[in-house]
């Protein structure tokens, strides 16, 4: 459904953020993209969707395939229409507007009165706490309630692949795992997802498959519960001390080499 | 009491123009965060377009006001495709500092092409239009400036509320990555806010050269003076633009109608300094202007 051929982004021209990123996202899979702070997870998010010109990033090799279509010249609103929607970072609510106005801008490309009113009905039987609170402004949310405004207002766009930033950030554990069922779900019903995640417990667990991005390369892909099980997935990931992490990042560039003949063919 | 009343009346409707001319500034302001130091500029222009039309070319007002619209619609939309296009995600204070290239290049335009002498402006009225009502004048010009506000407040407020592109406008001007990623053409909403912000700036600015007169290349200082107006309701906000218009119109004439029963010492240029005096005492008390937003904060 989504490929990634070899892409690298450079930002204002002269910093690199990605350096030959080749990653798939199948038909109806969950694909959790993990890494640290940096190491150009989010980045791949914008050169998907369109977003890096905002950033003054660019496209400085390897192309974007979204169902054999190239995309990555294309506009971020011809993005969204042709079925990929993003919840960025941090929710970005329009948070002076009500839930329901939120949500019908999230419909903006969508011309079918119809679509949008299946796509409504559907994210209020996904979301039951923000159908309460649909006259309220989005600012007033709290921070679970805002997140799921923000999957939903993405969902509006009724998206075949969605793409998640950092859906877990600050919220508390319990919300955690409500969040990981609502990935779940909406993958259920036929959406694929890729999710970028801090939390790799939660996003292990729901994902199909994952990658590791390491200073703007992969450097680990395998199916997700084998990562799951990887010894230094856990180690870096799940808490260490400082002088075990270089050693657990050692390990991790040595199976780098490993990777390529272990990647996943779908 | 009469002479009270006909004072409220032509300060409604002086605030009427200073309103529609702040709804300029706020539409820019809202879609992308700029104060379009060229406002006064393009009602300069929309302006002279209409007195020539009337004037040289002969053609009936009716018809010369669409075309000065036109005209500083189209400039808008330039601007837009032109300049403001390759701006998406710079800073807005670089492209205030452009608007501020435009403001010059404009009032530059307009003296080569009309000179910088003063010229008539053009009216549909005669100055002794209108009728009275106990004792007191109604205009034409003043009851058809302030119909027209209402109506276009009116027009503007569905706009805002029941479209689908007021919602682009509105959600755009809140987080304009995040209507990027949503899919919100945000060059379309750019495009519409400049063609509407000139469009409404014109009018107020005809209708402000129907009252002057006359009109010269200086014309566009009028925009300064719907700045405390729009300053005053919250730069944001719409209905902000209109109630700071109405109140900086109905300050300044009053000013002006009772100066002359103050002691000599004040003078009598107060009624240009009571606006901007009024704007200062309502930040000190609500820095964000009457209507402007504070920035949603949960508790």
């Amino acid at each position: 459904m989504l490929v990634l051929q070899d892409v690298a982004v450079t930002y204002q021209n002269v910093i690199p953020a990605l350096r030959g990123v080749s990653l798939e996202v199948p038909d109806k899979v969950v694909v959790a993209l993990l890494g640290t702070n940096g190491a150009g997870k989010t980045t791949l998010l914008r050169a998907i969707s369109g977003l890096l010109p905002l950033h003054r990033g660019a496209l400085v090799g390897g192309q974007i395939l979204f169902e054999g279509e190239r995309i990555d010249r294309l506009s971020p609103t011809r993005i969204v229409q042709l079925g990929i929607a993003q919840v960025l970072e941090g929710r970005r609510l329009f948070e002076d507007l009500t839930v329901d106005e939120n949500l019908y801008a999230g419909a903006i490309t969508v011309r079918n009165p119809a679509a949008v009113r299946r796509a409504y009905d559907r994210v209020m039987s996904l979301f039951p706490n923000l159908a309460e609170r649909r006259t309220s402004r989005a600012g007033y949310l709290s921070g679970g309630e805002q997140q799921m405004l923000a999957i939903g207002r993405a969902l509006m766009a009724s998206p075949r692949l969605l793409l998640l930033d950092e859906p877990s950030l600050g919220l508390a554990p319990f919300m955690v795992q409500r969040i990981r069922s609502i990935i779940a779900e909406i993958n259920a019903e036929g959406t694929a997802v890729l999710l970028v995640e801090q939390n790799a417990q939660m996003a292990l667990s729901v994902a199909h498959y994952g990658y590791v991005l390491e200073t703007g390369q992969v450097a680990l892909a395998a199916p997700a519960a084998r990562l799951l099980q990887e010894e230094n997935i856990r180690q870096f990931y799940l808490g260490l001390r400082e002088g075990e992490r270089q050693l657990a990042l050692g390990r991790l560039r040595q199976r780098r080499a490993q990777t390529a003949e272990r990647r996943w063919q779908a | 009491m009469a002479y009270f009343l006909q004072l409220v009346f032509a300060g409604i409707a002086q605030g009427c123009i200073y309103a529609l001319i702040g709804l300029g500034f706020s539409i820019i302001f809202k879609a992308s965060q700029v104060i379009n130091f060229a406002q006064g500029e393009l009602l300069l222009v929309g302006t002279y377009i209409v007195a020539s039309a009337v004037l040289n070319w002969h053609l009936p007002f009716l018809l010369a006001l669409p075309l000065g619209l036109l005209v500083t619609v189209v400039i808008g939309l330039l601007f837009e495709r032109l300049v403001l296009r390759r701006m998406i995600g710079r800073p807005p204070f670089t492209i205030l500092m452009i608007t501020i290239g435009l403001d010059i290049i404009l009032r530059t335009l307009v003296i080569v092409g009309w000179g910088s002498r003063t010229i008539p402006a053009a009216t549909p009225f005669s100055v002794t239009s209108g009728f009275n009502v106990a004792g007191v004048h109604l205009g034409s010009s003043d009851l058809w400036t302030i119909a027209v506000t209402v109506v276009l407040c009116a027009a503007l407020y569905y706009f805002f509320r029941h479209t689908r592109y007021g919602l682009a406008m509105r959600a755009t001007a809140l987080d304009q990555e995040a209507a990027l990623a949503i899919g919100i053409d945000v060059r379309t909403v750019y495009a519409l806010a400049w063609g509407l912000a000139a469009a409404i700036t014109t009018l107020g600015g005809v209708l402000l050269a129907i009252d002057s007169l006359a009109i010269d290349p200086n014309f566009g200082n009028a925009a300064l003076v719907a700045f405390p107006a729009i300053i005053l309701g919250g730069l944001d906000s719409i209905s902000g633009a209109v109630v700071g218009g109405v109140i900086i119109g109905l300050t300044s004439v009053l000013t002006a109608g009772y100066e002359s029963r103050l002691p000599a010492v004040i003078g009598t240029g107060l009624h240009e300094v009571t606006p901007y005096l009024l704007m200062i005492l309502i930040l000190l008390i609500r820095p964000y202007g009457l209507f402007g937003s504070r920035k949603v904060e949960r508790v």
